[in-house]
């Protein structure tokens, strides 16, 4: 069903609405959230307090500028950084990432596209690493945005996303035929 | 600098996402030392294969998690107002009138803004070299056109153009200049670059400093000094090439043809040239008048310096790198 019928049906009709909303996105929203938090159990909390949220404001939705497909990414999104936020995850102390796994991790998986390579090792930074590094590369936020988010210092957003980048250098660098120094 | 420092510099240029002055910064950097290049094309490759990335669907029972949502609303609790949806009916409505009336009023506005400096050079068939109010000089190719509103050089400074056109665009680190052609953006800092349309594509090259290029379908690269890239305006894709920069001289060449110019005014167009600057300690430089030199065909700049100082006595010397004073004898 098209979205502006959508939202139609979920004026007209709530219950019904909701359903066809559910039925429609939560592939696509459940994949954005788990791309975040990488926990199955969250993500389910999550997306249950998302169409509880979207329940709610259900008079509001016509409002909305954008489609709704963005709309509810979007509130994905921010309900993912509020659950790390709230859990106080983060304080201000840098990870000790092994930049040895990353040359290890290369040398493994030398035949893989390099593309592939890359997408495995963002998946197994350390969760910090990873989670601010995501935000920052895929969902476009600036240090600024992050560090608010998350209640974290845009320092310790910036040793995040460096620490990252030196392991994916090294990937980029072995790959390319660079000797590693 | 740091390594870290570099990499989170690089990252954020390459995103976008960097200020007028890391910009700067990340210009003088990528200049000084190939490292640097090379750290940056790394980088840029890093970002570039990760583009597409899968995200993984969870496994959970969604089917479970649909009835835990609909066990929490109660459905016998809807409002069912019918006055309501009435009254509301009536003020989306009205609410759709006032905003067709504001975007009317902005559309009028916004014309009556670009009509009040639109400026057309080059129309009769020449080449002509011209001056934006923020001293940004411009060479228009053979009928091209370039547009500008009242507000230029307010917040921003912004241009559309229309044909082919060399850019020497003033520094300025608080106002990005940003040229619009067909769905293309470019946006600069203070830098020199030409950018040549054909019948299906617009190719720029960059001679100094970064140019960022954004495409409407969200593409976006930066250019560094010395690359170039092509945009082909029927599939709307963006690409570095390998063109050379200097296959495009033609047009720059005439930002140094000096036709009974004032010295002054040669040693400016010479500093934004080669990137330079000149410090002049000499009283009488405004009286020096009637400059001409033979035609640019790759001249370095001690040609300049040789030439203005056999027919003027200026001495000039290099005080620091890319600084010189020039001094009346």
């Amino acid at each position: 069903m098209e979205e502006d019928k959508l939202i139609e049906l979920f004026k007209d009709q709530p219950a019904e609405g909701l359903s066809r909303l559910f039925d429609k996105y939560i592939d696509y929203l459940s994949a954005e959230v788990f791309f975040i938090l990488k926990d199955e159990d969250d993500t389910q909390d999550v997306i249950q307090d998302l169409f509880m949220t979207l329940w709610k404001n259900k008079e509001h939705l016509s409002n909305i500028n954008t489609s709704i497909k963005s709309y509810l990414r979007k509130a994905a999104i921010n309900k993912s950084l509020n659950l790390i936020r709230s859990r106080k995850q983060y304080l201000d102390i840098d990870d000790n990432i092994d930049l040895e796994e990353g040359y290890n991790h290369a040398t493994m998986l030398e035949t893989a596209e390099l593309g592939t390579l890359l997408n495995q090792t963002i998946d197994n930074l350390p969760p910090k690493c990873r989670q601010i590094f995501v935000l920052s590369r895929y969902e476009e936020m600036s240090y600024k945005e992050i560090s608010e988010s998350l209640g974290v210092s845009v320092k310790t957003v910036e040793n995040q996303i460096s620490k990252a980048l030196k392991i994916l250098r090294i990937i980029v660098k072995k790959k390319i035929g660079v000797n590693i120094v | 600098m740091k390594q870290t420092d570099k990499l989170i510099l690089f990252y954020k240029l390459i995103k976008n996402q960097a200020d007028q002055e890391e910009v700067s910064l990340a210009d003088k950097l990528l200049s000084e030392s190939s490292e640097n290049k090379d750290i940056y094309g790394e980088i840029e490759q890093m970002i570039s294969a990760t583009e597409k990335i899968t995200k993984t669907i969870p496994k959970f029972d969604k089917d479970q998690l649909k009835h835990k949502i609909f066990a929490e609303i109660k459905t016998d609790e809807i409002p069912e107002s019918t006055n309501g949806k009435i009254i509301f009916m009536y003020l989306r409505r009205a609410a759709y009138v006032a905003a067709s009336l504001l975007l009317v009023f902005f559309a009028v506005n916004l014309y009556s803004n670009w009509q009040a400096r639109s400026i057309k050079l080059a129309f009769n068939g020449k080449r002509e070299i011209s001056n934006l109010p923020d001293q940004t000089s411009i060479i228009l190719d053979k009928n091209a056109e370039i547009a500008y509103g009242k507000y230029f050089n307010k917040d921003k400074r912004e241009v559309y153009l229309d044909g082919t056109a060399y850019f020497n665009v003033s520094k300025n680190k608080e106002k990005p200049f940003i040229i619009h052609i067909d769905n293309l953006t470019v946006k600069v800092l203070g830098t020199s670059f030409v950018i040549a349309k054909h019948q299906n594509r617009v190719d720029i090259s960059v001679y100094t400093g970064i140019v960022n290029l954004t495409s409407e379908n969200g593409q976006s690269i930066n250019l560094l000094k010395s690359q170039s890239a092509s945009f082909n305006t029927d599939s709307e894709v963006l690409t570095k090439t390998n063109s050379n920069v200097s296959e495009n001289n033609d047009l720059r060449a005439e930002f140094m043809n000096f036709q009974s110019d004032d010295v002054k005014d040669v040693l400016k167009r010479i500093e934004d040239f080669y990137n330079i600057t000149i410090r002049i300690e000499c009283d009488n430089i405004s009286e020096m008048k009637g400059f001409t030199s033979p035609q640019y065909t790759g001249n370095d700049v001690q040609f300049y310096f040789s030439t203005l100082n056999k027919l003027y006595n200026l001495q000039f010397t290099l005080v620091a790198p890319d600084k010189f004073v020039v001094r009346c004898n």
